[in-house]
C-alpha cells in the first residue's frame, strides 16, 4: 500500500549528464553525447566522450570475452588501426548507432546491460572504442 | 450497533459469529454475514480514529535484517483498518496466479480464479468500479492514445491500468460505518484487543475469546464460529499466542503458522530518459480518477523463463504536482524522488517496481519474548526474499528496458534494486496463514478455515498461498465476499 523507496543514487548518473546534450540521430541517451553528427559537424564534447569510454570499460570489465569478441570485430569491419584516436572513432560512430542496426539487435535481443545501461551490440562496441581510443596501445612505444 | 468495550469489564458477548478486526477483510465479512441473517458481533482493538495507543500495539521485534522497512508505516489499528490509508489500487488475480508453477516451489492455490470471478463482480460493484471494466485492458479504456513506451507487438510485456476506488470508497471505516452502527445484526466493540482464542480442551474448535482493554477489563466474547481478519503479522501472532491449550498454537500442528510470510518488495526501478524529452509521457500514463499504467511480465514469457510476478509503472514527474491527494496517496508525496534536487527530475521519468517473492517458510512470523501494554508477547519478523526472487525481478526489469528500447521513444536506466539490506516492501503483508489443500502445506483450507480446529476462520491476505503481483486489497474483499457466503451457509444449515 505503501512505497518508501530507498534511493541510493552516489553519483550523479550519466544519462543524467549525457541527456543534456544534443540528440539528433540515437536512440540512446546513454551515447546521446557523442551522437550528433550533422554533416562533419560535431557536437561532441571531451567530457562526453570520456563517459561513454567509462561505459566501454565497465562493460570491458564485466564481460571481457564478449568485449573482445565485439571489439574486434568492429576493428575488422571498420578497418580500425591498433592504435587507435578519438577522430577515428568519432568517424564510426554514427555507423555503429545506425537507427536500423540498433533496432535489430533490439529486436533480436543482442544487448548488454552495462550500468543500468541497456546497449545494443554495437553501441557497446562504440563504447569500447571510445576506451580504446583513451587506452595508450600495448604497442605503443613507452616513454623513456 | 458500535459500542466502546471500555468499562465493560467481564462482560460476555454472543452471536453467530465473532469477527475479529474491522478492516476490509473484517468489515467486509461482518456485512456480508449480516446481509444473510447471521448475527456478527466485530471486535476491534482501537476506536472510530487513530490513537497511539492502539497503534503502539502493532509494534513488531525485527530479526535485525533490514525488514523494518517492510513494514514501517504500513498498518493501521483502528476501525477501518488498513484500509484508512489505502491507495485504492484494484486489480484481481488472473487464473495464472492461482495455478501452481513448476519453478516456484509451495504454489497453486486450492481455488482456482473462477472461484472467485462471482466475488469479484461483488467486490467491484461494492468499490463502485466498473464490472465491464475489470479487466483493466488499456487499449478497451481507451487510454493508449499515445504511442505506448512498450509496443502492444511485445510478447514479453503486456501494458496494464491499475483502477483505483473513488475517494468515497478508500477508508472503509468512513463508509461502512453507517452500515455497521445500523444493522440489527451487527454489534462492534471498540477499543477492545483479542489477546487469545480459548479452544476446547480437545483442541478441536473455539469455546470463546478473550478479550482486553488498556483500562484492564477483561470481555469475553462467545460464538458459534470465529473469523480471525487483523493482518497477516497479527493473525498468524494471534494464533501462536493462543497457546494455553494447544501447546505451540492453533492450527500449528505443522509448524506453519506465521510462514510464507510475503511481500511485494518495491524500489525505485531506474529512469526512464526520453528521446524527446518534451514528450510529455507521464501524462499519458498517470491518469488521475480513472486508473494508472504499468506493465507486467506476460505469462508467456514468466512460463518461458520460470521468472515471478513482476510489475513497473511510471511516476507522474514532477512528483508533487502530480500525485493527486484525493487517491489516498499522501504518504507518497515526501518520497525522496528527486535524489538530486537539481532539476534533472523534470526531464527523466522515474519507474518504479514491485515484484512477487516466493513462498518461503524461513519467511516468517514468530512470538517475541517481549510482551505488549496487554501483555500478549509481540511479534518478531524474519522476512527473507531469496536471491533468486531478486534475479527474477532483475530480468524482469530487463525485459522492460529492451520493450522501452525497442519502441524508439528512449532508453531505461535501471537502478541497483537488487543490492542489500533490501528495499521497502510494498505494505502488502502476505502469507502466514497460507491455504492449501493438504493440511501439511498450509494452514488454512479452500475456505480459509483453520485445518484443525472445526469454528475458526481465518481472512485476509494472510491467506495467500502466493503474492502475485497485484495489489491485495481488491483480492482481500473477494474472498471476503466468498468466505462470508460460505460461513453464511453453515448458520443456515445449523438452522
Amino acid at each position: 500500500m505503501t512505497n518508501r523507496h530507498a534511493i541510493h543514487t552516489t553519483r550523479r548518473q550519466f544519462g543524467l549528464y549525457t541527456a543534456g546534450l544534443v540528440l539528433t540521430g540515437s536512440l540512446n541517451p546513454a551515447l546521446a553525447g557523442s551522437v550528433a553528427l550533422s554533416g562533419a559537424e560535431t557536437t561532441a564534447t571531451d567530457a562526453a566522450e570520456r563517459e561513454i569510454a567509462e561505459l566501454g570499460n565497465l562493460f570491458r570489465q564485466q564481460q571481457p570475452d564478449l568485449a573482445a569478441q565485439l571489439e574486434a570485430e568492429a576493428r575488422t569491419a571498420l578497418r580500425l588501426p591498433p592504435t587507435l584516436h578519438r577522430a577515428a572513432v568519432r568517424r564510426a560512430f554514427p555507423v555503429l548507432t545506425d537507427t536500423a542496426r540498433v533496432a535489430e539487435e533490439l529486436q533480436e535481443e543482442r544487448v548488454v546491460f552495462v550500468n543500468g545501461w541497456l546497449l545494443a551490440h554495437s553501441e557497446a562496441t562504440a563504447a569500447l572504442l571510445f576506451a580504446a581510443a583513451d587506452t595508450p596501445s600495448p604497442t605503443a612505444p613507452t616513454p623513456r | 450497533m458500535i459500542i466502546n468495550g471500555l468499562k465493560l469489564d467481564g462482560a460476555t458477548f454472543e452471536a453467530d459469529v465473532c469477527v475479529i478486526g474491522a478492516g476490509a477483510a473484517g468489515l467486509t465479512l461482518a456485512l456480508q454475514l449480516a446481509e444473510q441473517g447471521v448475527s456478527v458481533v466485530v471486535v476491534e482493538s482501537g476506536g472510530l480514529e487513530f490513537s497511539w495507543r492502539s497503534h503502539k500495539l502493532l509494534e513488531v521485534e525485527h530479526a535485525g535484517d533490514g525488514t523494518e522497512k517492510v513494514i514501517e508505516g504500513t498498518r493501521e489499528r483502528f476501525f477501518g483498518g488498513t484500509t484508512n490509508h489505502w491507495g485504492g489500487v484494484c486489480r484481481p488475480f488472473s487464473d495464472f496466479e492461482f495455478q501452481a508453477h513448476d519453478w516456484v516451489p509451495g504454489s497453486g492455490w486450492p481455488i482456482k480464479r473462477a472461484d472467485l470471478d462471482p466475488y469479484y463482480d461483488a467486490a467491484a460493484q461494492l468499490l463502485d468500479l466498473p464490472e465491464t471494466q475489470r479487466d483493466y485492458d488499456a487499449t478497451a479504456l481507451g487510454v493508449a492514445q499515445r504511442k505506448p513506451l512498450v509496443t502492444a507487438s511485445e510478447n514479453t510485456l503486456q501494458q496494464i491500468i491499475w483502477r483505483h476506488v473513488s475517494p468515497e470508497r478508500l477508508a472503509f471505516g468512513r463508509w461502512r460505518r453507517e452500515e455497521v452502527k445500523e444493522h440489527p445484526l451487527v454489534t462492534c466493540v471498540l477499543n477492545t484487543s483479542i489477546a487469545e482464542l480459548w479452544a476446547h480442551p480437545s483442541g478441536t474448535h473455539i469455546v470463546h475469546a478473550e478479550g482486553r482493554t488498556h483500562l484492564g477489563d477483561t470481555l469475553r466474547f462467545r460464538a458459534k464460529d470465529y473469523a480471525l481478519c487483523t493482518g497477516a503479522i497479527e493473525n498468524a501472532r494471534l494464533l501462536l499466542a493462543s497457546d494455553t491449550v494447544v501447546p505451540g498454537g492453533l492450527g500449528n500442528a505443522h509448524d506453519l503458522v506465521g510462514r510464507y510470510f510475503m511481500d511485494h518488495p518495491g524500489h525505485l526501478l531506474g529512469y526512464f530518459m526520453p528521446t524527446d524529452p518534451q514528450a510529455p509521457l507521464s501524462q499519458e500514463m498517470f491518469l488521475a480518477q480513472t486508473g494508472r499504467a504499468g506493465w507486467i511480465t506476460t505469462q508467456q514469457v514468466r512460463r518461458e523463463r520460470r521468472l515471478l510476478g513482476f510489475q513497473a509503472f511510471l511516476m507522474p514527474n514532477p512528483l508533487r504536482e502530480r500525485m493527486p491527494q484525493e487517491l489516498g496517496m499522501r504518504h507518497l508525496i515526501h518520497s525522496p524522488f528527486d535524489p538530486l534536487g537539481n532539476g534533472d527530475a523534470a526531464r527523466r521519468q522515474p519507474i518504479l517496481l514491485n515484484f512477487e517473492q516466493s513462498p518461503t517458510p524461513e519467511s516468517r512470523v514468530m512470538l517475541s519474548k517481549e510482551l505488549d501494554p496487554l501483555g500478549v508477547r509481540k511479534p518478531i519478523l524474519h522476512w527473507k526474499v531469496k536471491d533468486s526472487d531478486l534475479e527474477s525481478a532483475r530480468q524482469s526489469a530487463q525485459l522492460l528496458s529492451l520493450g522501452i528500447a525497442r519502441s524508439g521513444l528512449g532508453r531505461l536506466r535501471i537502478e541497483d534494486f537488487t543490492a542489500r539490506p533490501l528495499m521497502s516492501g510494498g505494505g502488502h503483508q502476505m502469507g502466514t496463514t497460507r491455504m492449501s489443500e493438504d493440511p501439511s502445506n498450509g494452514v488454512t483450507d479452500r475456505d480459509g478455515r483453520v485445518h484443525s480446529v472445526e469454528n475458526l476462520f481465518v481472512g485476509g491476505s494472510s491467506l495467500f498461498t502466493t503474492g502475485g503481483w497485484q495489489h491485495p486489497t481488491f483480492t482481500i474483499v473477494a474472498l471476503a465476499l466468498r468466505q462470508g457466503d460460505h460461513i453464511a451457509r453453515r448458520h443456515t444449515k445449523q438452522g
